[in-house]
Parts: structure tokens; C-alpha cells; sequence
């Protein structure tokens, strides 16, 4: 697709992944506020209502800057995952997808456009963006990633993070940057590494512009 | 190395110009080039940007004097912007200029939004894109916090209209309440006035006590739903403390007495003070301090004392303190003394109560004024409350002066009264005619003007709620034709909000009097507006077929039955009512005439004259003219001494009253034939 300009099209992969970033020990709001998001979207207040109550969370209005402890959006994901009968791991792809399609755009949606015009260049792209936004949230750590190329359409994607449980919301970015980029995109498969802490998984992907 | 200054810029900037002494551009990067549709190379900066920043005067840039600052341009399609400076150098052995930049994004946002940018645009050193980054994280939080003002401003509102409803929920509520009790309390009063078995007295005295407890609890619940929805103003006039101390002093005499507690008003004698504010809220709250003080205390004396010292030319400070010996307060309650709901129930009786809402009240009530509310307490030994006011001057021609609660059980004059509630007239009636007055009724507010504009009413206690036409109108109405002064009207209601006595006053009406009725309050109402009156028997006769007294002679010449009054009663209260209340009639009398001929047998002579009286007054309301009459001349012949208690007199009562009855019951019977005579007992 070619790259529209500025407001206009969506996300960038390097926004894209600030949320993992963010997501260590404590969370900015924007990441809860993305999940409530999501579920008002794609499912309707009454579920929003139950999953605040089974998650037993005080409080559902988030600010993007205030830090949360991160109990708080495991909480809402797994009372999302029993509200909406979905495991877990679906739950956080979803959210990846939203996060790429709906919650980055809306506020960083300049900063998508500056990254790159597609899929591969994005993810190239990603750890310059965790550079530069490191500028900003000083303390957060972002994640590492490597893009190994195999052919025009097809790459491994390596992620590395100091946060282990988060490989199925990095798969629904990927997935969400390729619909962003009208791009169709394949997991020919999704391999953990074996690693002393944190996480290391690959993502072989297979994609081809629509 | 005639190409290095060209090579070190390219590795630190994307977009770079070589410019000459002339600002002609020499060479240009891609990156610009790319942006700009036209050939750049030969053509005068000037001609394919507009430079905004620096500010420059000559027609021709001097491009040396320019070197350090900052460079904003941007090109004349518009297509691209430009932020960066100028270093000297060399190009191609010739000193030149240096334009070295990147995009300038924020005017690009701003003017030209469709421009792409890639990341390799923006050099590593260049903290564009971390500021647009920054600027974006705190335009989302600034939405985040107008999000959540604008949901709390909906809860806010929410909440608002919940607590209006509930505020008009309660007062509605208490309103459906107080006029059932109306007749609850107007019933248990008149019950309390027949003679009654020692059982079914006792029984009436729980229901008097019962009722009066509940009438207090719906007034501090209204009291204090209408304090927190703010719908209590503060009003002017003016009053002496000193007269308002004696008045609750005298007005909570009996139940102190009632406790065997010694209640004493320390005022100097003859002490005056004219103040001007809210009388009737300090009222209220000097009530409630010495209520409580009597109802905490089981031995000794509660005091009410009052210093009024001047503070200013034309202002005072008033200090209420009600003192007692009771039982006190534990140090560990202090705090929470004026919470709503608060109360220690320890010791109180079974006639006693408490919402714990009337100190909160109080506290609510002198904020409202301005003043401090406090006290001091020791559990065992006794309590102080007290409360201090600032007060303005008033004139002492216009204080009313507070007029004490006597026992003035009489009174003279002809009263209109006017409500749409059938049961409430019939007993309002039998209440005002109880106190000797010419009792007419009206049921709606056409009613009560059409009677108003033909006869002379000394007094309109005048309902509001009515159908046709309510009590406010048919108030304006008569206001065109009478004064305040030659006829006043009293607002007989439940609704007592400051609003809706605004609405009364303008309307023309003198005061309100609250429903249901208390004694207390409709003797000072009658008591303003008619004065006291002892009713000497022969004075009055003649003046209403109700409250006429008869002579002797005329109980033997009187009608058995006056027809138009009983048609007259009928009509008041409806005819769905008459079965009821005839044959309420019918067992009251029968139960008086037992009593009566109790206290014949037993020679009882103020019994007879009570009980003589207690049956005339009822009997007259029914049209019973000579069984009235004759009751009325037994009652002034037991009054004097006079009464013969032999057979033959009670034979004549006996006979009076089966005659009465009879022609009531006949009557009755022509006006509803189903009418089917039922006695209970």
C-alpha cells in the first residue's frame, strides 16, 4: 500500500511495540485504557461491566501516564479471557491487533508514518523507535528484536524480553501490523527459545503484500 | 578531499544546500530534492523557499551574518519545510554555505499533512520525532483527564438527580404520610376526650404517645432531607430572645413535669431584646436541645438561659444554653454527638424516641445562620449545649410578641375550613367546633370563595392541594375582595418547605399551619388570629346550629332533628363516607351515654358536665338540636351546681338521645336506603 502521509494512515510497528515495552512490573495507563478500549469495541459495556467485577479492579477509568501496577492489567486479562470464554493467549493477540489497529493510531499516528511503509521496514525500524521513546519513558525497558531476513516475503523475527508471557500479544501485533499494511501474513511457526529469564521467541513469518 | 565538508553533512544531516555568497543554490541533497518538484541546482533560495526564521531586512540575504542561527523554511508549493542552519565551508575550492537540516514537522503537521516522512529523514541527533512523541503522549493524557472530568460530571449529575429524587421521594413520602396521620392524631385526640374504660384509656395513651413519636420522626426526616438538598432558606423578622426562652420554657413544662424534672427559664424579669432573624429555626433548635435534655435526664433541673450582649452599633450576640443533671455524655462520644444518626438509646423509655437526626439538624440549622453550635458533657453528671448566634438589631414595635402555649381551650369566632379530604374536614371540624368555634367546611377552593364572598368568616384555615380550584387561588381570589387584616387565611398543609411558604405569603395568606394538626400549634394559630375566649354558655346561643347553646327552654322547643345540618354534614363528607362516620357516631354516642349514666349512678358530677359536653358537641354537629340543647344545659347545670342527678333526668337524656338517633337513623336511611345501623364495640 502506499504510504499516505501524515493523519492518515495507521500504526507503526515501532508504536506498536511500546506497549510491550511499557508492560514491565508496572504499566503505564494507556495499556490498560487500550484493553477497556477493546472490549467496549469488540464486545459491548455489559462485558466491560463484568470483567471490572471479576477482576475485582476499583477503578476502570485509566490515565496514560500513570503508572499501574501490572497486576492490575493481568487482572483485567484474565477476567476478560473468563468473561469472554477465549484463553488467555487469544485474548492477548486480540489486544495486539487492537493495539496496532485502533489504540496507537489515535494518539501516535505521526510517529507510525515516520517509521515505514511496510511490514518489513517497520519491524526493522522497531528497535530505533524503542530508542528514541526510551527519550521519553525513561524507565521503561524495552524489548529487543532481530530481524533475520530469509526472502522479500519471509523472515524470522526474533524477540527478545525481559518479560516472559507476551509472545501471543507480539503475534497480534505482527498480525495487526499486517493487516495495517494490507499485508497478508502467515506464522509458519512460533518457536520459544530456551532461555535463563525473560523470553526469547521466534516468529516465522511468511507474508505477501495483497 | 575537495568533496568533504559535502560528505560530513550528508552523514549528519539528510537535507543539505550548498548555497554561494549569493544564496544561489549549488547542490542539493536527494532528500530534499525528492520533496521539491524542480530542479534545484542554479536557482536562488529565496525563489524556492520562504524563509520564515531568521527575520532578514536586505534585499539580498547575508548569508555570513546568518551563520548560527536557526534556519525554519519552507517551500513556496508547500511541499516540503525545512528546519536547520548555515556553516561556512568549501565546495568545489570555493568558500560557500552549508545549509544542513531535517524536515521541520511541526509546520508539516500544521500546513502540509499530507507530506510523508521516513524515519531516515530524521537523523539520530534530531529529537523531532521524541517531541512529537512526548506532545502525543500528553495530548492523550489531556484526553484521558477531559474523559474522566466529563464522566464525573455525568456521575455528578447523576447523583444529583438522584439525590432530587429521593429528596422529593421523602418529601412526597411524608407528605402521604403526615395526612393519614392527620386523622390518626385528630381521631386519638377526640377518643382521649370520651370516657373511656381504663384498658381502652391506656391503650389511647400508646396510640396518642405512638403517633406523636411518629409525627416527630416523619418532621426530622423531612427536616433533614430538605437541610441536605438545600432547600432550606434562612428568613428575617424580628423577635426577643429573651420571650422565645420563656416560650419554650412553658411550651415543654408539662412533659418535663411529666418526668417529675424542674424546667426553668433563667431570664430576667422583664428582660427584652429586639433581634432580627429566624425566629421559627431557632425555635426549632432550642426545642430540640431542651426536648433532649428532658428526654436524657431522669432527675433535677434543665435550665434554658440566654445572654444577648450588643457586638456593634446595631448588632448582637445571642447565646442559647440548655443545662441539665442527666445522664451525660461519654468523652468518647464527643465527636460524634452531631453525626446524623448518632443517638444513645441507653435508658430511653418506651414512649421515647430518637432518629438521631435532630442534633445534626440543629448543627445544620445554626450553620445555616452563621452561628457555632457546642457543648460540654460529662457522662454521670449532666450536659450543656449551646449556641451562639450574631444577630441584627429589630424593632421593638414590630416583635410579636411570642405568645405562651396557655391551655386556652375556648375560643370565639366563625371559621371556614377548607380541604378536599373528607375525612380530614369531618374531623378538623369536630376538632375547631371541640374549641367553641362556628365550624363551616368547604371541599375545594370554588367552595370555599363562593362561602367566603357570602357570609363573614372570622378565620380560613384554608388547605392547598384541592381539585377546581386550590388553596393559593382561591387564596388570590379573596384577597381582591378582603385584607390580610379583615380576613386571614392560614395555609392548613404538609408541604412547609421555605418555597412553598414563600408561595403562601405571596398569595396572600398570614401563616401556615403544618398537617397533621397538633393542638399546640392550632391553639397558637387560633390564638393569633381569633384571641382567647371563655365561652359563657348563654352568650353563645343561637350563633351555629354546631356550637349553638341552648337554653333550657329552648332544648324543649329545639327540632329533634335539623335536617339541613345533617344533609349539610353529609354533603361535606361525601356520601361514600356516611355510613362510616354515622355509625362511628352512633358507637361514640352510645359509649358516652354508658359513661353518662356512670356517672350519674355515681354522682359524678364533673363527669357528667365533661362527658354532657363531650356527647353535645357531637350530637349538635349531627343536627341533634334538642338532645344538644338539653346536653348543653345538664353541662352549665353541672357547671353551677345546679344538675339534679335523679332518675328522672337521666330518663329525659335517655330519651333525648333514642330520639336523636332515631331520627338520624331515618334520615340517613331516605339518603342511602342500603344504610345499615352497625355498633361497634
Amino acid at each position: 500500500m502506499e504510504k499516505t502521509g501524515f493523519g492518515r494512515l495507521g500504526i507503526d510497528v515501532n508504536v506498536l511495540f511500546i506497549a510491550e515495552s511499557l508492560w514491565v512490573k508496572k504499566m503505564y495507563g494507556m495499556i490498560n485504557k487500550a484493553v477497556k478500549d477493546m472490549v467496549l469495541k469488540d464486545f459491548g459495556a455489559s462485558k466491560w461491566s463484568e470483567i471490572m467485577q471479576i477482576s475485582q479492579v476499583s477503578e476502570d477509568s485509566f490515565l496514560t501516564l500513570r503508572i499501574y501496577d501490572d497486576d492490575v492489567t493481568y487482572s483485567l486479562v484474565g477476567a476478560a479471557a473468563d468473561v469472554l470464554e477465549l484463553p488467555v493467549d487469544q485474548v492477548l493477540d486480540a489486544f495486539g491487533v487492537h493495539w496496532v489497529m485502533h489504540a496507537a493510531p489515535e494518539h501516535y499516528d505521526q510517529i507510525l508514518i515516520a517509521t515505514g511503509n511496510e511490514l518489513i521496514e517497520f519491524l526493522k525500524n522497531v528497535n530505533g523507535l524503542h530508542d528514541r521513546i526510551t527519550t521519553t519513558f525513561v524507565d521503561y525497558r524495552p524489548p529487543w528484536f532481530e530481524l533475520e531476513h530469509i526472502s522479500e516475503k519471509e523472515f524470522k523475527l526474533h524477540y527478545h524480553s525481559g518479560r516472559s508471557g507476551l509472545s501471543s500479544f507480539v503475534r497480534g501485533l505482527i498480525r495487526g501490523l499486517g493487516q495495517r499494511f494490507e499485508t497478508s501474513v502467515e506464522f509458519v511457526d512460533v518457536q520459544p527459545q530456551e532461555v535463563a529469564s525473560g523470553e526469547h521467541t521466534t516468529f516465522h513469518v511468511k507474508c505477501a503484500t495483497n | 578531499m575537495k568533496n568533504d565538508y559535502w560528505s560530513w553533512c550528508l552523514q549528519f544531516f539528510p537535507m543539505v544546500l550548498v548555497l554561494d555568497d549569493n544564496a544561489k543554490i549549488l547542490k542539493a541533497s536527494d532528500a530534499i530534492q525528492l520533496k521539491v518538484n524542480q530542479d534545484l541546482e542554479g536557482e536562488h533560495l529565496s525563489k524556492v523557499f520562504e524563509i520564515v526564521r531568521p527575520r532578514y531586512t536586505e534585499k539580498q540575504l547575508n548569508l555570513t551574518s546568518l551563520i548560527g542561527n536557526l534556519f525554519l523554511m519552507h517551500s513556496h508549493d508547500r511541499r516540503i519545510a525545512i528546519r536547520g542552519q548555515l556553516v561556512a565551508g568549501e565546495f568545489s575550492d570555493q568558500k560557500c554555505y552549508f545549509f544542513v537540516g531535517s524536515p521541520w514537522m511541526g509546520w508539516l503537521k500544521r500546513h502540509s499533512p499530507d507530506t510523508v516522512l521516513n524515519g531516515e529523514d530524521f537523523p539520530i541527533h534530531d529529537a523531532q520525532l521524541e517531541q512529537e512523541f512526548f506532545i502525543s503522549t500528553q495530548q492523550s493524557m489531556l484526553s484521558d483527564l477531559e474523559e474522566l472530568t466529563e464522566n464525573l460530571k455525568e456521575a455528578r449529575d447523576l447523583a444529583q438527580q438522584a439525590d432530587k429524587a429521593k429528596s422529593e421521594f421523602v418529601s412526597h413520602i411524608s407528605h402521604e404520610m403526615r395526612t393519614p396521620l392527620n386523622g390518626v392524631i385528630s381521631a386519638i385526640n377526640l377518643l382521649s376526650e370520651q370516657e373511656l374504660s381504663n384498658h381502652t384509656a391506656d391503650l389511647a395513651l400508646i396510640a396518642k404517645s405512638s403517633s406523636d413519636i411518629l409525627l416527630g420522626i416523619i418532621n426530622e426526616v423531612l427536616d433533614f432531607s430538605r437541610i441536605g438538598s438545600d432547600t432550606v432558606s434562612i428568613e428575617s423578622g424580628d423577635f426577643c430572645p429573651y420571650a422565645l426562652a420563656n416560650y419554650v420554657s412553658r411550651m415543654l413544662a408539662v412533659r418535663a413535669e411529666a418526668k417529675g424534672l424542674t424546667l426553668l427559664a433563667d431570664v430576667p424579669e422583664g428582660a427584652t431584646t429586639a433581634c432580627s432573624g429566624d425566629e421559627e429555626k431557632i425555635r426549632q433548635v432550642l426545642v430540640n436541645l431542651v426536648g433532649n435534655a428532658i428526654k436524657f435526664s431522669d432527675t433535677g433541673t434543665v435550665s434554658i438561659s440566654v445572654d444577648c450582649k450588643s457586638s456593634g452599633s446595631d448588632t448582637f450576640s445571642i447565646r442559647f444554653e440548655v443545662k441539665d443533671q442527666g445522664r451525660g455524655i461519654a468523652e468518647s462520644d464527643h465527636a460524634k454527638v452531631f453525626d446524623p444518626f448518632w443517638c444513645k438509646r441507653t435508658g430511653l423509655s418506651s414512649t421515647e424516641s430518637s432518629t438521631g437526626l435532630g442534633l445534626s439538624i440543629c448543627s445544620q440549622l445554626v450553620q445555616l445562620m452563621g452561628g457555632k453550635l457546642g457543648f460540654s458533657s460529662e457522662l454521670g453528671v449532666g450536659s450543656t449545649f449551646w449556641f451562639e448566634l450574631e444577630l441584627e438589631g429589630g424593632s421593638e414595635e414590630l416583635i410579636e410578641i411570642t405568645s405562651t402555649p396557655e391551655k386556652v381551650s375556648k375560643f370565639e369566632g366563625s371559621v371556614l375550613l377548607v380541604d378536599d379530604n373528607s375525612v380530614n374536614l369531618t374531623l378538623g371540624k369536630l376538632t375547631l367546633e371541640h374549641f367553641g368555634l362556628n365550624v363551616s367546611c368547604a371541599a375545594d377552593g370554588e367552595e370555599a370563595v363562593r362561602k367566603a364572598s357570602h357570609d363573614m368568616y372570622d378565620l380560613i384555615l384554608m388547605d392547598i392541594t384541592m381539585p377546581l380550584l386550590d388553596g393559593i387561588e382561591a387564596t388570590r381570589q379573596l384577597r381582591k375582595k378582603y385584607s390580610q387584616a379583615d380576613l386571614p387565611i392560614v395555609a392548613l398543609t404538609a408541604n412547609i418547605s421555605a418555597i412553598d411558604k414563600g408561595r403562601y405569603e405571596a398569595a396572600g395568606m398570614n401563616g401556615t399551619l403544618l398537617k397533621p394538626l397538633v393542638d399546640a400549634e392550632l391553639i397558637a394559630v387560633l390564638n393569633r388570629w381569633l384571641g382567647p375566649c371563655e365561652i359563657a354558655v348563654n352568650d353563645k346561643g343561637g350563633k351555629s346550629p354546631a356550637t349553638a347553646v341552648l337554653s333550657v327552654s329552648e332544648s324543649e322547643t329545639a327540632p329533634v332533628l335539623d335536617k339541613k345540618i345533617l344533609d349539610k354534614l353529609i354533603a361535606d363528607i361525601g356520601k361514600i363516607n356516611v355510613k362510616f362516620v354515622v355509625n362511628q357516631f352512633f358507637t361514640e354516642t352510645n359509649t358516652l351515654m354508658h359513661s353518662l349514666r356512670s356517672a350519674f349512678n355515681s354522682s359524678d358530677n364533673p363527669g357528667v358536665k365533661k362527658i354532657a359536653h363531650t356527647l353535645g358537641s357531637s350530637v349538635l354537629a349531627f343536627g341533634a338540636m334538642r338532645f344538644g340543647s338539653m346536653l348543653r344545659a345538664i353541662e352549665q347545670s353541672a357547671k353551677t351546681g345546679e344538675l339534679s342527678l335523679a332518675n328522672e333526668t337521666l330518663d329525659s337524656i335517655e330519651s333525648g338521645c333514642a330520639g336523636a338517633l332515631a331520627a338520624i337513623e331515618a334520615h340517613v336511611r331516605q339518603i342511602d336506603p342500603s344504610f345499615d345501623k352497625q355498633l361497634n364495640s
